[in-house]
């Protein structure tokens, strides 16, 4: 039995950002349970790409499986609309709704979305752009998709459908935007500009998203096995929470690798974080690294394999079951650490690491405790 | 008035069923906004997706007139020279 200090959710200084909740639409499914359930079973997702999608540069892709637009989300104002959206909208009502599609989670006035993206729908941008080129004249487009097309289109159509009133965000910063939209509501909640928030991370899989990875890929790398999906949070104060906390957030960390150094710029900003959460990296439970396919990504596995105890990094099955889930990740890190925790009654109380880092030199780290009860 | 061609008839009815995202039986003298509820985005992306699909294009001072499938057609055709 664990001696580790448990903090009952309770206890929590008041303005403590708390997660009370949490879905995902991922490789393993549209719901959560699913998520959790593909995460602790270590289950791989790729599988042979749809020959719909056209040419790829890989054969498989770990795409979100049974995700028909229609089929999910009805077919009044879906015809149009791009697959960035959609999982966003069927993540948001797994968060709010129960199963009969009644809301569960009340929402007030100043009730905040935060979206972190890598670049919106590439698929809706690149068939606008190739319309104008190659139609008769350059407005020959499909106008329909043209609001699907601007960045802070999935956000707004999430506040839209569940009537959300509070600041509507997006932030785009590829593998670290989850935590730099985690950071972004910490900061406006604790400002008072928002009671609680809707915040998460989102990407899409699409063939032109496929070749764009391809083209960046260094010398040496692996052909992307790409993923796509969405995770979602509601965060609340502790103080002013409505549901049992599952988490508390005690630090959030962000930095850039100016020195071409990724290894270094993760050990310090990991450091950072531990050290503002006012924890050791010896309490550290589980840690969670992106896995970028990519050099990045394997100097963040060797600075955190470094700096935290080895059982932390295998608490949790690796990040690339799910594949490369870019902007999506950094939330479903998070969301694989709740899953292995609430099944495992000694993880109340523990501490999470979650860090990310993008092959343009950004870097975030989250440090959790873990607070589900168990029965 | 321009002799209605059938074929062309019902790729229009097709292309305003989607662009106004109706998804119940309507005539050729259903108005747009009164009785499908469709506003002046919607008209656009209409005129926008008829003009893409014949390579034509028509002048923004006909949307008040495209106001069900009927003068739809006629504003099409004027702008085709059908």
């Amino acid at each position: 039995m664990s001696t580790a200090a448990v903090t009952p959710a309770a206890s929590l200084p008041p303005e403590t950002l708390v997660i009370t909740g949490w879905s995902a639409v991922s490789p393993y499914g549209v719901t959560r349970e699913a998520f959790a359930a593909g995460v602790r079973g270590g289950a791989r997702t790729a599988v042979k790409a749809d020959a719909a999608l056209g040419t790829l540069p890989s054969p498989n892709v770990c795409t979100v499986p049974g995700f028909d637009i229609q089929g999910l989300l009805g077919p009044q104002g879906t015809a149009k609309m791009d697959r960035l959206t959609a999982l966003t909208l069927v993540a948001s009502d797994g968060l709010l709704l129960d199963a009969e599609g009644n809301r569960a989670v009340r929402t007030d006035e100043a009730t905040g979305v935060v979206l972190g993206i890598s670049m919106g729908s590439l698929e809706n941008m690149t068939d606008l752009l190739r319309q104008s080129y190659t139609n008769a004249l350059p407005f020959h487009v499909d106008a329909g998709r043209i609001p699907f097309g601007s960045l802070n289109h999935a956000a707004g159509a999430c506040a839209i459908r569940h009537d959300l009133k509070g600041p509507n965000t997006t932030v785009a910063g590829g593998r670290v935007s989850g935590l730099l939209a985690l950071n972004y509501a910490r900061r406006l909640m604790s400002q008072g500009r928002a009671t609680k928030y809707l915040v998460g991370s989102v990407e899409e899989f699409s063939a032109i998203h496929a070749w764009f990875e391809y083209t960046a890929l260094a010398a040496g790398d692996p052909s992307p096995l790409l993923g796509e999906g969405c995770g979602l949070f509601l965060v609340e104060h502790a103080g002013a929470a409505e549901s049992p906390a599952l988490a508390a957030v005690l630090s959030i960390q962000t930095g850039v690798d100016i020195d071409d150094d990724p290894r270094a710029a993760v050990t310090a900003c990991a450091r950072r974080a531990l050290n503002r959460a006012g924890v050791t990296p010896d309490e550290v439970w589980a840690a969670v690294p992106c896995a970028a396919p990519n050099a990045a990504g394997r100097a963040e596995s060797e600075a955190l394999a470094a700096l935290l105890p080895a059982d932390a990094l295998s608490r949790v099955p690796p990040m690339e079951l799910l594949g490369d889930t870019s902007a999506a990740s950094a939330s479903f890190q998070i969301q694989a650490v709740l899953g292995v925790a609430e099944a495992d009654p000694t993880s109340s109380g523990r501490i999470a690491l979650v860090s990310a880092v993008d092959r343009d030199g950004a870097v975030a780290c989250a440090v959790l405790r873990l607070l589900g009860e168990h029965a | 008035m321009t002799t209605v061609v059938p074929e062309r008839l019902t790729r229009i009815r097709e292309i305003i069923a989607e662009n106004i995202d109706v998804h119940i039986e309507f005539s050729d003298s259903t108005l747009f906004i009164d009785e499908l509820g469709a506003d002046s985005l919607k008209l656009i992306d209409v005129l926008s997706a008829l003009e893409m699909e014949y390579s034509i294009v028509i002048d923004m001072d006909e949307l008040p007139k495209m106001v069900n499938v009927e003068t739809t057609y006629q504003v099409t055709a004027a702008a085709a020279g059908w």
